[in-house]
């Protein structure tokens, strides 16, 4: 067994899946017959296949990397050819994509319920945070309709510009689960940014905010975390900014959101990120299936929403 | 003293400087060095600023020639962009288009200078006609007139762009046959030609690129449900439950039960088997005739309660519930390119709501014989004011049973690929005949102290030299290559051109080698055809007891001049014009006496025979006073790593019979070998090991005696 596993090893090393951008690996029974690794909008992306037939993964994992390659000419903020670039650049955008249509739609929706802790166009005063400028709230989430959407026609109000950052990794993580699901895949464990596990076999996730792992299935998890991107050490600035103040708040030192999907759960958790744990009792309790785990600034754990997606609670280590 | 001693063998005393000899050398390389790195740069520097040498612009009159039996007046109006071209349209309507191989595929001759056909391509992808407008071709214009070269290159109107590609240099009835001894440009133009017409046809849509491509031609007609089962018609379904389940407490309530809420059906139409079955002749043949070329035709058919259309494109132009996704690429379909259908002309199909036809643009980069999938999406607004949205692919794969066999692999294989693979035999005896030389030198002292083996191995190598190397297998190499090579160097080295052609390509790769090594005497004195001429009928003049003439060396070495005038002067021409270049390298008789075997003009063949002549008298006259090509790889010469000819003490002094024996004068009256002159025929090597011969053994025999008196 271990001869030929390594075998299967050297056989996918050679094959060099998909241009060399990931690597299959094989392991036990037990454990995924497949892991590929690869990178979507800039955030490492790793997907675990179960199942005994190679080919058909093969086959399954090569369309997923073009659909995070399709999908990142959607939404990178990277890639000057990208939609969401083009719009930026130009202030309107015709005929876009169904995925940038209902991901602005979804997005500006979050803004609606979030009161505004989630904002797509923050771009700004990111822009702003991360050249180091003093904070400044986001004028464009004071506007009234700084984003005018229809499906044949995306157009943005003077000055705005927007960012998918906090949303689409969930919409990509949506996208490959669906993907894999029409290849036959259920019983997997997609991670393009954000974490879903669509299958009903309950896994062991590890939440840092829990400091343990919880066992799930069927759900998506988002984690935003301040220290995984700190624009400014002295200055307390991080990545995760409150759009109305300009701010990043210390409010939580991990905050992981589970949710039906994955762009729900990103989301989420980076509007959570910077609200108040009163905050995000209410607005968790006013949003059906969604729970929260996270870690405050002193450490204790507080645990909102629907207990039963975060698997009871129950601890898995 | 000890018979060692006596043996061991010393460089001419006159020499002293062995110890500034190996500084020398490397001085030498390291200029030799620096000037490569130079030329390399310059010519790098050069290749990016490619001069755009302008093609030359087809007028009226030769736009009719390329497109013969169109009828006058033709407009001809230049289209820049990639790849440039004339549009050639005549009254009738378009014939075509004229493309340029230099503006297309950069066609290099054998020099490295620009070869400039207008190749003809007809709507039809054939070439209608081709035209040799530009060429530095040195072959071509030795020997082999003009027309020719225009009869080749006329020779490819009527060859169909569709048909399976053609080996380069396999015989083949569809291309004209080379032209005999020019097979290196000949091999360049035919390439030049085809690649042009093939990437134009390709860029027109006159021909679908490689890959699968479909069978447009192929009909059966098909019913529906053989349509669906072997996946020529792929289904997207969502049921109301779900749908009702996905988008949750919606305003406006689904209806309880009945149909589908989603049910699609997808074809590309392109195939007739599938596009004329599905619609019936009249709606395929109207569908076909308002599709471009390399455009793809797509049906959806819809049963469900959602439409696929919707009605927001009416506005927007963009239909905002379809989205046909194919690998990285997301497609919006577009009012302009839609076509509405009532009905199909299939009994068994279901009854569908809506038929559309969509028209997927070449541009969009889509490809109809790639799997891809139509994702149809549908969106509620829930009572909480959030937005639901929920979507339902179909993917689609053409079965491979509706491509065509492939017309071309896109790329072509290099030309010189197949220039290699195409004479085995040949290359295999030509390297077994470099190996010989080369492991002749290897194991010099064991052949030179032989002198019968020497001298029969020497006169049968050379007849194979001239018989197979220079009659048979055309090696001759010639100063012109020399030429066209530093041309190469300054305006672009392509290996390809030079791998063309792989007799001459390996002996001149053993010659570079052996340059270094020996010094050029390997090539002149084993290799060379003509050389080997000269020396077989100066061998048997010689037995025929015809009298040597003997130059005296002061005269001997100021002719040696002559030969390196000849090769400057040459050289120095190619700048000015390669054409007149080439005339004056005719004063090497090698392309007389070798390649085209004497068959030529009479003033060529005289001039030869006067050589060989001279030859008679003078050994190998040609080689000592006039060989441009022996002067140009003399100058290198200079660079030799070794010097494993060995000379005595006395050689010079006591003892000058090696200076008569030698094959070309190269020994000077000190008893020096000048490498610029030595062409390593090892016969002074030969003499200074034969007792019977040298002066010194003969002598050092007849003392022995002395030496031991008690005999």
């Amino acid at each position: 067994m271990p001869q030929s596993r390594r075998r299967f090893i050297m056989t996918a090393m050679a094959a060099g899946f998909a241009g060399g951008i990931g690597l299959l690996i094989g392991t036990r029974e037990q454990q995924p017959a497949f892991v590929w690794r690869g990178a979507a909008l800039g955030g490492e992306a790793r997907i675990s296949l179960y199942g005994p037939d190679h080919d058909a993964a093969r086959a399954a994992l090569a369309e997923v990397v073009a659909e995070i390659e399709r999908l990142e000419q959607v939404f990178s903020l990277h890639r000057a050819t990208s939609e969401l670039s083009r719009l930026n650049r130009d202030g309107a955008l015709d005929a876009p994509s169904r995925d940038l249509v209902e991901v602005a739609t979804a997005a500006i929706g979050w803004r609606e319920r979030t009161g505004g802790s989630f904002d797509p166009t923050i771009q700004p005063v990111w822009l702003a945070a991360a050249a180091g400028k003093p904070a400044t709230a986001d004028i464009c989430a004071r506007a009234g309709t700084p984003v005018a959407i229809t499906p044949s026609r995306i157009a943005l109000a003077p000055g705005c510009a927007l960012t998918f950052n906090g949303i689409a990794q969930g919409r990509i993580t949506d996208r490959v689960t669906e993907l894999l699901a029409r290849h036959g895949f259920i019983d997997i464990v997609v991670d393009a940014g954000e974490l879903r596990l669509p299958g009903r076999t309950r896994r062991a996730v590890g939440i840092p905010a829990a400091k343990a792992a919880v066992s799930v299935a069927e759900v998506a998890i988002a984690t935003s975390e301040p220290k995984s991107l700190v624009l400014d050490p002295r200055g307390f600035r991080h990545h995760l900014i409150d759009p109305r103040t300009g701010d990043s708040p210390r409010h939580w030192q991990s905050i992981s959101v589970f949710a039906p999907t994955a762009e729900t759960a990103d989301a989420l958790s980076t509007a959570f990120a910077i609200l108040p744990h009163d905050a995000v009792a209410d607005l968790a309790a006013s949003i059906t299936d969604v729970a929260v785990i996270g870690a405050d600034w002193k450490g204790r754990v507080r645990r909102y929403g629907d207990a039963s997606m975060t698997g009871r609670g129950e601890a898995v280590s | 003293m000890g018979a060692g001693e006596a043996r061991t063998t010393a460089r001419h005393p006159a020499l002293g400087l062995v110890e500034i000899l190996p500084i020398v050398h490397r001085l030498l390389l390291i200029a030799a060095a620096a000037l490569m790195t130079t030329a390399f740069s310059a010519s790098a520097a050069t290749r990016g600023a490619q001069p755009a040498a302008p093609p030359v612009a087809p007028d009226p009159a030769l736009a009719a020639r390329l497109f013969p039996g169109v009828t006058a007046p033709l407009s001809i109006v230049r289209r820049e962009g990639t790849p440039p071209l004339w549009q050639v349209d005549a009254p009738g309507g378009p014939s075509g288009v004229i493309a340029s191989t230099w503006d297309v595929a950069q066609s290099a001759g054998y020099s490295g200078q620009p070869i400039d056909i207008l190749v003809g391509i007809t709507p039809g992808a054939r070439i209608s006609g081709a035209e040799l407008r530009r060429h530095n071709e040195p072959i071509l214009t030795l020997g082999i007139s003009t027309a020719d070269i225009a009869r080749y290159v006329g020779g490819f109107s009527g060859f169909d762009l569709t048909a399976p590609r053609v080996e380069a240099f396999a015989d083949s009835s569809h291309l004209p046959p080379i032209i005999a001894g020019a097979t290196v440009s000949t091999g360049v133009i035919r390439d030049a030609i085809l690649r042009t017409a093939r990437t134009v046809a390709v860029s027109e849509g006159y021909i679908r690129p490689a890959g699968g491509v479909i069978d447009r031609v192929t009909f059966s007609q098909r019913a529906w449900s053989d349509l669906v089962a072997d996946g020529s018609v792929a289904h997207a379904a969502m049921s109301l439950d779900e749908a009702r389940r996905r988008f949750g407490e919606i305003d406006d309530p689904l209806p309880e039960a009945g149909m589908p809420f989603i049910e699609a059906w997808i074809a590309v139409l392109d195939p007739p088997s599938i596009g004329r079955s599905l619609l019936g002749h009249a709606a395929f043949s109207n569908i076909v005739a308002s599709v471009g070329p390399g455009d793809t035709s797509i049906l959806i058919a819809g049963t469900g309660f959602h439409s696929h259309r919707g009605t927001a494109y009416l506005d927007s132009g963009v239909f905002d519930r379809l989205e046909l996704i194919q690998s990285e690429r997301t497609i919006k379909l577009r009012k302009a390119d839609y076509l509405r259908i009532d009905k199909l002309a299939l009994d068994d199909a279901p009854r569908f709501k809506e038929i559309s036809v969509f028209r997927i643009p070449s541009s969009t980069g889509f490809v109809a014989t790639a799997p891809f999938r139509i994702e149809i999406s549908a969106e509620r607004t829930r009572k909480d004011g959030t937005i639901a949205t929920l979507r339902s692919a179909a993917t689609y794969a053409l079965p491979k049973s509706y491509f065509a066999a492939a017309v071309s692999d896109g790329e072509p294989q290099p030309i010189w690929v197949a220039a290699w693979q195409r004479k085995p035999f040949t290359i295999a005896a030509v390297a077994t005949m470099i190996a010989w030389v080369a492991g002749a030198f290897f194991v010099q002292e064991f052949f030179v102290s032989r002198p019968a083996l020497w001298l029969n191995g020497r006169l049968a190598f050379l007849a194979v030299t001239l018989v197979f190397l220079g009659w048979i297998a055309k090696g001759q190499l010639s100063v012109i290559q020399v030429v066209a090579f530093l041309h190469a160097l300054l305006n672009g080295f392509h290996w390809e051109t030079f791998l063309i052609e792989p007799v001459i390509f390996m002996l001149w790769a053993f010659l570079a080698l052996g340059l270094l090594f020996w010094g050029r005497g390997v090539y002149c004195g084993w290799l060379c055809p003509f050389g080997a001429l000269q020396e077989l009928l100066n061998e048997a003049a010689k037995r025929l007891g015809v009298r040597q003439v003997e130059v005296p060396f002061a005269l001997q070495e100021r002719l040696w001049a002559i030969k390196y005038a000849l090769f400057v002067a040459i050289l120095g021409l190619s700048f000015y014009s390669m054409d007149r270049a080439i005339v004056l390298a005719e004063a090497e008789p090698f392309k007389t006496a070798i390649s085209m075997s004497f068959l030529r003009e009479w003033p060529f063949v005289a001039f030869a025979l006067a050589l060989l002549i001279a030859g008679l008298f003078i050994e190998r006259f040609y080689c000592r006073y006039l060989c441009p090509l022996g002067a140009a790889l003399a100058i290198p010469a200079k660079l030799k790593l070794f010097d494993w000819l060995h000379r005595r003490p006395q050689c010079g002094r006591e003892c000058r019979f090696c200076e008569t024996q030698c094959t070309v004068g190269a020994i000077d009256t000190l008893g020096r070998i000048n490498p610029n002159e030595c062409i390593l025929c090892l016969r002074c090597q030969v003499i200074m090991n034969d007792e019977a011969q040298c002066v010194v053994l003969k002598r050092r025999a007849g003392r022995r005696p002395e030496l031991n008196p008690s005999i």
